[in-house]
């Protein structure tokens, strides 16, 4: 029980004098002590804070804000969210998402008709008015012209485009198309520079990729850091006749800049008259980009292009026989926990723009990417078996069709969205329940009238594929950095 | 008062073993402990101490007070005993309550003032005691979660360096965590 004299550090002494739960007693302030830890300790309990709470926590003082803002804090967060949730691994619904759907219906709106859809509150969806307020331009009831639309995500970012056209009229200002790339949930965004719009250019042949490349990732854990990534921009011109090469215009972080690519397709090139599917979409899966490769009988083949190693050529992946061929089927290509799959949608005509009142649906994953890849079917599901309970939606099901959307929730692999009619609908396919029916305001119009529905079908073939993004969020957000400046 | 010196010696009369090392650490203040070799381990840097043969006579831990001291030691033990006889580095890390027994006791022991908890947080880092650093730096982040930064300023006393302007200015740039 002595305290020996040799201890010369006296503020090792403990202090046993008072209790901290009387403060008025002390005569030594209560001053500061959080700020004796060092920067390494304090940063593990941030660690264990959300990351809404770690922001807010910047602007408590000076020394918490140099802190939290460091990027080697960030790659520390990640590096232990990632540790925690693999010890965790049971709890696979903590990773919150958005899913939005953009609605591209309805060609009498003219302004960006947003759908939001978050993961937390199970149901509960938001009319995206406000969901990208934030940036300039989207504001209700302005020209047609000036609107951004989404067209690509990737993790929790989002990439946007708009279209001014030229302007004859007043003084001559040349048209110019637009990208812009924006994080909704701490809403930061940039715009990259301006590209010259073609005359007659039409918009929907164009397709356009957006890939996020992490530079500093720890390849021992596996963990992706986004403290500090690159990446890219491509926007793929419909290829032309002899389907050898592809021409594309690729924006990169690094250079700030739009450059013209022509590259050359694996040596056979594209198969004889068939075309890069715009419905199915192009998706970044193992940081490639992967595009459907199409002909009038069906999907070929998959155009793999890998633009941050070799951005010389194209790859392809064959796609096997063994998918089905008959009937009618609408592909939709989609990525589910960093795997490639494909969406089949069959209906039984075989008249494309009939009513397609798809009957079956199946899921195909490529498995094995790096040793050549082998294709597995991982689910066959017959709409009229996901209906069996609902009497009333399987006769509504015959009439009109329950679109499956090309988008997962990461978490589940048994749950799927479906647009139908004006709803979208969440169903568990384990144990065949429908979980969630939002109903969409703006698509209520039009869904009657026999007419306008055939339009609405074809509109909805064509669309598809840029109507809905999942959004995940990350254990940090991903930063949009400015682009890098130029010296002229 | 140095209540812990009672506890240490009584343990080893517990145990089924004949022969328990022990270690003795000795405190900043020059207090001496006397634990059973097992339940020292469970700090890696006192493990790797007496791996590398140089604990003798005492270990001395500077940088420990003895009222610390003797509360990690009773962190050690009560994990250890938990854990059985299983190699001392996978004892109770997780803190998952539905698996971990001892998260009620756990919570009873992190229930100290903030002087207290921090050097229990020094001190695991220290020693290194993974399951210890870990209870106390989720207790002080359960004490900041949900509350503003002037909350925190008041529960950590902590003085505001900003100037309302650059305090506003911080605010701005990261305005969606606020709402």
């Amino acid at each position: 029980m002595s305290l020996s004299k040799s201890s010369t550090d006296l503020s090792l002494l403990p202090r046993r004098k008072r209790r901290k739960e009387n403060p008025t007693e002390s005569s030594e302030p209560l001053y500061e002590l959080i700020n004796k830890l060092p920067d390494a300790l304090l940063s593990e309990i941030f660690y264990r804070l959300p990351c809404r709470s770690a922001f807010q926590f910047k602007s408590v003082s000076k020394r918490w804000f140099s802190l939290i803002s460091d990027p080697f804090f960030v790659h520390g967060l990640i590096h232990h969210r990632h540790q925690f949730s693999e010890s965790n691994s049971s709890d696979s619904n903590s990773d919150p998402f958005t899913l939005v759907l953009q609605n591209c219906f309805s060609s009498t709106k003219n302004f960006l008709d947003l759908l939001v859809f978050p993961s937390d509150n199970s149901g509960d969806c938001v009319v995206g008015d406000d969901f990208l307020n934030f940036l300039p331009c989207i504001k209700p009831g302005v020209r047609k012209d000036n609107h951004y639309i989404i067209r690509a995500s990737f993790n929790d970012l989002l990439l946007l485009y708009r279209e001014v056209q030229e302007d004859f009229i007043l003084n001559f200002k040349p048209g110019f198309c637009e990208y812009c790339i924006c994080n909704p949930l701490t809403k930061q965004w940039i715009t990259l520079p301006r590209l010259p719009l073609p005359f007659n250019s039409n918009l929907d042949d164009v397709i356009v990729g957006f890939i996020c490349d992490p530079y500093s990732c720890d390849e021992e854990q596996g963990c992706k850091t986004h403290a500090h990534y690159r990446y890219k921009v491509v926007r793929f011109h419909p290829p032309t006749h002899p389907n050898t090469k592809l021409h594309m215009q690729i924006f990169s972080s690094d250079t700030g800049e739009w450059c013209n690519s022509v590259v050359s397709l694996s040596p056979r090139g594209l198969k004889p008259y068939s075309y890069i599917s715009k419905n199915a979409g192009v998706v970044a899966c193992n940081a490639m980009m992967h595009l459907a490769n199409y002909t009038e009988r069906g999907l070929q083949g998959i155009v793999v292009f890998d633009p941050f190693n070799d951005a010389e050529r194209c790859g392809y992946i064959e796609t096997p026989n063994s998918f089905p061929h008959d009937g009618f089927w609408s592909v939709s290509l989609c990525v589910f926990r960093g795997h490639l799959r494909i969406i089949y949608q069959g209906s039984p005509s075989i008249y494309r723009y009939q009513f397609l009142t798809a009957d079956k649906f199946s899921i195909w994953e490529l498995e094995d990417y790096d040793n050549g890849g082998r294709w597995c079917l991982k689910h066959k599901v017959y709409i009229k078996d996901m209906v069996l309970k609902y009497p009333d939606l399987a006769n509504l099901a015959s009439l009109s069709p329950m679109m499956l959307l090309p988008a997962f929730h990461p978490n589940d692999d048994k749950i799927f969205f479906f647009n139908f009619r004006n709803y979208i609908l969440m169903w568990d396919l384990q144990t065949m329940v429908l979980k969630v029916a939002i109903e969409l305001e703006n698509t209520k119009e039009n869904i009657f009238n026999s007419e306008s529905l055939f339009q609405i079908q074809r509109q909805r073939l064509v669309d598809k594929a840029k109507s809905v993004f999942l959004l995940q969020q990350q254990s940090w957000p991903t930063p949009v950095p400015p682009l890098p400046l130029k010296f002229e | 008062m140095a209540s812990s010196s009672t506890s240490v010696v009584v343990s080893n009369k517990e145990k089924e073993n004949k022969n328990t090392k022990k270690v003795t650490l000795k405190s900043s203040d020059g207090e001496s402990f006397e634990v059973d070799e097992s339940v020292a381990m469970e700090s890696q840097t006192i493990k790797h101490i007496i791996e590398d043969g140089c604990a003798n006579n005492e270990i001395p831990l500077p940088n420990v007070t003895s009222g610390i001291l003797s509360r990690v030691i009773e962190y050690c033990k009560k994990h250890k005993e938990a854990a059985g006889e299983s190699e001392p580095s996978v004892t109770s890390y997780t803190s998952n309550s539905t698996t971990n027994p001892l998260t009620e006791w756990d919570t009873e022991f992190v229930k100290v003032d903030q002087n207290t908890l921090f050097d229990l947080i020094l001190a695991a880092n220290y020693l290194d005691i993974k399951g210890l650093l870990d209870l106390t730096c989720k207790t002080v982040a359960d004490m900041m979660k949900g509350k503003t930064p002037q909350e925190i300023r008041e529960t950590f006393h902590i003085k505001n360096d900003y100037t309302p302007e650059e305090e506003a200015e911080v605010r701005k740039e990261n305005q969606w965590a606020f709402e």
